[in-house]
């Protein structure tokens, strides 16, 4: 008995070195958004191209994508095919948070691979980004019609995020 | 001449104290708070963008007089507790926070059973053994025996496996600090100066700013030193001071142990202070690899 009781240890020891190491696989990065489930936060700003006024507001009453972008940013170029097919779905509208970024460099940016928003928000100083806990581009928020974010993705998107998030999240 | 004292008092009295402690609270804030993009760096330390905004946003909050509270719980709200170093004890972060002390409690408790089975394992010998005297030494010194192993699995396994969870789990910041000591880095002085609204309506252009570091204790020399023209309307000014600033050979930021920093307008363009020169000076600070600071121009020099 005593004997057999000795492999305790033992076995605490491997378990803390199992959680240890699965420590390691996990993305460090990756950091969970406090704000789902909550309403998304206020802001004032003017879009891009139409250059009028837009608030959070004028977003609210049906399910949307808000993604945030720039041009600067590399890892939105590799996203940005798999907006434009959603977009050709036409079944969500989507709309760009335009992070931190250059106007024009910008516009030259949409011209040259294509407009998958519906409207872009400008967010120049990066301040709407930090009422949206965002910390790099890409981010893509889905917002369900009464205005809670319900799901957030860091980094691009790939193909299945249409079919596995969206789809099942606003069929709810 | 007696306004003029006058206004350097109230501005002393008033603004100047209020406004060191606003940027002593401001430089422990930004230290407290994780940079999102760079593993294990402050806000404090990080030269990301993401942490630039973040700081220029603790900034703005402390202007309009948010408490450190407010603005810890600003920052968890969007980015969660991971933001912060010291993360508050909640119910999903209990176990993180007392399993320590739990695996220490369920040790010596195990420890102490298992003294506790020994004994009474005496006498449980049965009287056939028990009355050869030989044999039931022989017991007894392999229970002996086996007490000491068990100490010694304690040590080897439970004791470093104890400090090690205490010492990662207790406080990020303290292992920060402690990463930050051994690591001898040249510093830099990352400095925002404001200027006060009454003196910038004053200021015509043709002044000078110099932005100096020297010793606390008195000594006037400093140890870097920068200069720039002032441009009228321009509220504020960012400066990096470091080792390559100084003026006397020997005499850099490394070799002071506590530092004051001061800016100061000058409209004679002089290198000595002079009566109605502009000032504002940070309260004396240790300088480690990285120091931001924040000094409000906001008083007169007396005539």
């Amino acid at each position: 008995m005593r004997y057999k009781l000795s492999i305790l240890p033992l076995l605490a020891l491997i378990a803390i070195f199992y959680f240890l190491y699965s420590g390691l696989n996990e993305d460090p990065t990756l950091i969970p958004s406090p704000l789902i489930g909550k309403k998304i936060p206020q802001f004032y700003s003017t879009t891009l191209l139409e250059q009028k006024s837009i608030s959070n507001e004028d977003l609210i009453g049906r399910p949307f994508i808000l993604n945030v972008w720039a041009s600067w940013c590399y890892a939105c170029t590799l996203e940005h095919n798999n907006l434009l097919k959603i977009y050709g779905k036409n079944t969500i509208p989507i709309y760009g948070l335009n992070y931190k970024d250059d106007m024009d460099s910008a516009k030259e940016w949409l011209k040259s691979k294509g407009n998958p928003y519906k409207r872009i928000i400008l967010d120049k100083d990066g301040n709407i980004g930090i009422d949206f806990g965002v910390y790099g581009a890409p981010e893509t928020f889905l917002v369900n019609n009464d205005g809670l974010i319900i799901h957030k993705h860091v980094g691009p998107i790939d193909e299945n995020y249409y079919n596995k998030i969206i789809l099942p999240l606003i069929e709810k | 001449m007696k306004i003029n004292r006058i206004i350097l008092i109230y501005f002393f009295l008033f603004s100047n104290v209020a406004n060191a402690n606003e940027s002593d609270q401001y430089n422990q804030i930004i230290e407290n708070l994780r940079c999102l993009v760079c593993q294990n760096q402050s806000l404090a330390e990080s030269d990301s963008n993401l942490a630039k905004d973040l700081r220029q946003k603790v900034k703005k909050m402390l202007d309009t007089g948010k408490t450190d509270k407010e603005i810890y719980k600003f920052m968890s709200d969007r980015y969660t507790d991971y933001v912060l170093y010291n993360p508050p004890l909640k119910k999903s972060t209990w176990f993180l926070w007392y399993s320590p002390f739990l695996i220490l409690f369920f040790s010596l408790a195990y420890l102490f059973w298992s003294f506790k089975s020994k004994k009474s394992l005496d006498y449980k010998i049965p009287v056939s053994i028990r009355s050869d005297n030989k044999s039931v030494k022989k017991i007894k010194l392999e229970n002996n025996k086996s007490c000491k192993a068990y100490i010694f699995i304690f040590l080897i396994v439970f004791v470093p496996v104890i400090t090690l969870s205490i010492y990662s789990y207790s406080s990020e910041l303290v292992r920060y600090k402690i990463a930050n000591y051994f690591e001898s880095k040249e510093p830099v002085i990352d400095i925002t100066i404001l200027i006060h609204d009454d003196i910038l309506s004053k200021i015509t252009g043709n002044e000078v700013l110099f932005v100096y570091a020297r010793r606390s204790n008195g000594m006037r020399v400093p140890l870097a030193i920068d200069i720039f023209d002032v441009v009228a309307l321009k509220k504020n000014y960012n400066i990096k001071l470091d080792n390559t600033m100084h003026m006397i050979e020997g005499q850099t930021l490394s070799s002071a142990k506590e530092i004051i920093v001061e800016a100061r307008i000058s409209r004679h363009k002089k290198a000595m202070t002079s009566p109605g020169d502009y000032i504002g000076r940070s309260k004396p600070i240790a300088l480690k690899s990285s120091n931001y600071l924040l000094i409000r121009i906001d008083s007169i020099v007396a005539g």
